[in-house]
């Protein structure tokens, strides 16, 4: 190699080591982008990883929590989404509200053994003895019905009646 | 295709040596003294050369040899004219150029050695004394190749006779070429079991070539040397990048795999995580329950006649945010003072403040303590 690179005349030398430093420029260049991507790549993964690990370390304790957080429930008082909707609208039906009421599902969260239902509830119109019996009664049935969010206004037209929001959770357990 | 020919990496090539016939060079051996420094020995050598010569120094092919730590120098010239036009053409693209006994002057034996050069049309004795690696002899004569045998011996016998105190001689011929090849340091001649190398510097020194040419030739050699280090460096670079490149598929090939596994744990992890978040959020719903009614009339204890709520709204477990108004702006600052001092609350902040038509508008984001929003226990 090394007869064959000093038999070639200057110009052919200077090209090729031009040639060579050009294509290794390249090459280190691309690998070094793609080194970086790589090691950003491998971080993340080498995180979740790390965070699963402790997961999936804790999943003995975190099982006996879950069964630990249930084991005083009663199943047949937890609610459904379905049903949650409906003891919501029993509530408000005994309080005389039910008319003004509005309510949508908005999700469910559930393991093999327990599922968390959430709802939102409005109430227009009411008043205030209206709104504190039905968070009484909404109350009443913690641990099963929990409030989540509140946000209650005063209506602008009439001073004396109020519009409740409210983000109602049930917990369902899976027989 | 035939430029690509060109490129074609060929075999090793054999160093193109010219060795020229002794008889044409007059040679000296001369001491030196001991005080002289390697960089004053081709100015002494030149300085001696006029003296010897009857031609100018730029008139004369001359060389010398001087390995360092010598105690003297040989010295030998040619006239320039000596040589033909075309005969210095050849030289043009020769790696040296040399007298023909010079080959052997890389043998600088150790023990007192004699050695008996024939060439086509020469014969040249050369003595070492075994204490200097420049020989202490050297006589070269002229024979013609019809010279009859017994006329070459006698010719033989006067030169012997010149190496004194020195062991027979041993014959070697005057070699036609050299055994090394293109990109090979220096030179080798052998002859039987005698091997003689000469390393580039001294083959600078022997060379008989116009000095300046030798200089631009060894600034070439420099230059290309330089050159053929890039070179390598570049090379170098590109098998560095080959070996990141596996190093990255390696790279790669691990990573899948790892991302792999993260997947394929993702469901069970996520269960774990699900089960995590609703046993807290069932926990919550037993002990930590959101108790707006709680907030409000924890507020309202202190809250001034002239302020009334507009909205109030709950922003996790403890927080309360109040949209309010009043007609007495004073009151929102004293109302703020009066909810810090509550031991229910733990921070009282005061928001957008607006004053509009003579009514306040603000909003006040109330931090409740903990333990001041406990529910009673759960029924059983």
């Amino acid at each position: 190699m090394k007869v064959f690179f000093l038999s070639r005349h200057l110009r052919e030398k200077l090209l090729l080591i031009a040639l060579l430093a050009l294509g290794a420029a390249i090459w280190l260049t691309g690998i070094a982008r793609r080194g970086r991507t790589l090691w950003l790549e491998w971080r993340a993964t080498a995180t979740v990883l790390a965070t699963q690990q402790q997961w999936l370390n804790n999943r003995a304790d975190i099982e006996t929590a879950a069964i630990r957080a249930i084991a005083h429930l009663d199943p047949a008082r937890t609610f459904s989404s379905p049903r949650l909707l409906g003891e919501l609208s029993t509530i408000a039906d005994q309080i005389g509200v039910r008319s003004n009421t509005s309510s949508e599902i908005l999700g469910t969260e559930r393991t093999s053994q327990f599922a968390v239902n959430t709802v939102q509830f409005a109430i227009r119109n009411a008043d205030l003895a209206s709104v504190l019996s039905f968070y009484d009664e909404i109350d009443r049935r913690a641990p099963y019905l929990g409030i989540e969010q509140f946000s209650l206004t005063v209506n602008p037209g009439n001073p004396a009646q109020l519009n409740v929001m409210l983000r109602v959770s049930s917990v369902e357990i899976v027989r | 295709m035939s430029v690509l020919q060109k490129f074609k990496p060929s075999g090793p090539v054999a160093k193109k040596v010219v060795l020229l016939p002794d008889h044409a060079f007059f040679v000296r051996v001369m001491p030196l003294p001991p005080e002289t420094l390697p960089a004053g020995i081709p100015a002494q050598v030149e300085l001696a050369l006029e003296g010897l010569s009857p031609f100018p120094v730029v008139q004369l092919c001359y060389g010398y040899f001087y390995p360092p730590g010598a105690g003297r120098v040989l010295v030998y010239a040619a006239y320039r004219r000596h040589f033909t036009v075309d005969d210095a053409a050849q030289w043009a693209d020769a790696d040296a150029v040399l007298p023909a006994f010079a080959a052997w002057l890389g043998l600088a034996p150790a023990a007192p050695t004699a050695l008996l050069v024939t060439g086509a049309d020469f014969v040249t004795a050369l003595g070492w004394d075994g204490h200097d690696a420049v020989p202490a002899v050297v006589a070269t004569r002229p024979v013609a190749p019809e010279t009859p045998p017994g006329e070459r011996a006698a010719l033989q016998e006067k030169l012997v006779a010149q190496l004194q105190h020195l062991p027979p001689p041993v014959a070697v011929t005057a070699p036609a070429g050299t055994s090394s090849r293109e990109g090979d340091e220096g030179l080798e001649f052998t002859d039987g079991k005698l091997t003689s190398r000469l390393t580039t510097a001294q083959l600078d020194t022997l060379d008989v070539r116009d000095k300046a040419e030798l200089a631009a030739r060894r600034r070439d050699r420099a230059r290309n040397l330089h050159l053929w280090r890039t070179f390598l460096g570049c090379a170098a670079a590109l098998g560095l990048a080959a070996v990141l490149q596996l190093g990255l598929k390696g790279g790669r090939l691990w990573l899948d795999h790892r991302a792999a596994l993260a997947a394929a744990q993702a469901p069970a992890v996520q269960d774990i995580e699900t089960k995590h978040n609703l046993a807290n959020h069932i926990e919550e719903l037993s002990t930590r329950r959101l108790m707006p009614v709680r907030m409000l009339e924890i507020v309202n204890e202190k809250r001034p006649r002239t302020i009334q709520f507009l909205r109030v709204t709950t922003k996790g477990l403890y927080v309360l945010e109040i949209e309010g108004q009043t007609n007495a702006t004073p009151d929102v600052f004293n109302y703020q003072a009066a909810l810090k001092e509550l031991p229910a609350c733990a921070l009282v902040e005061l928001g957008q403040t607006v004053d509009r038509g003579g009514i306040t508008r603000f909003t006040l984001t109330v931090t409740f303590k903990p333990e001041a929003l406990r529910p009673a226990a759960p029924p059983t």
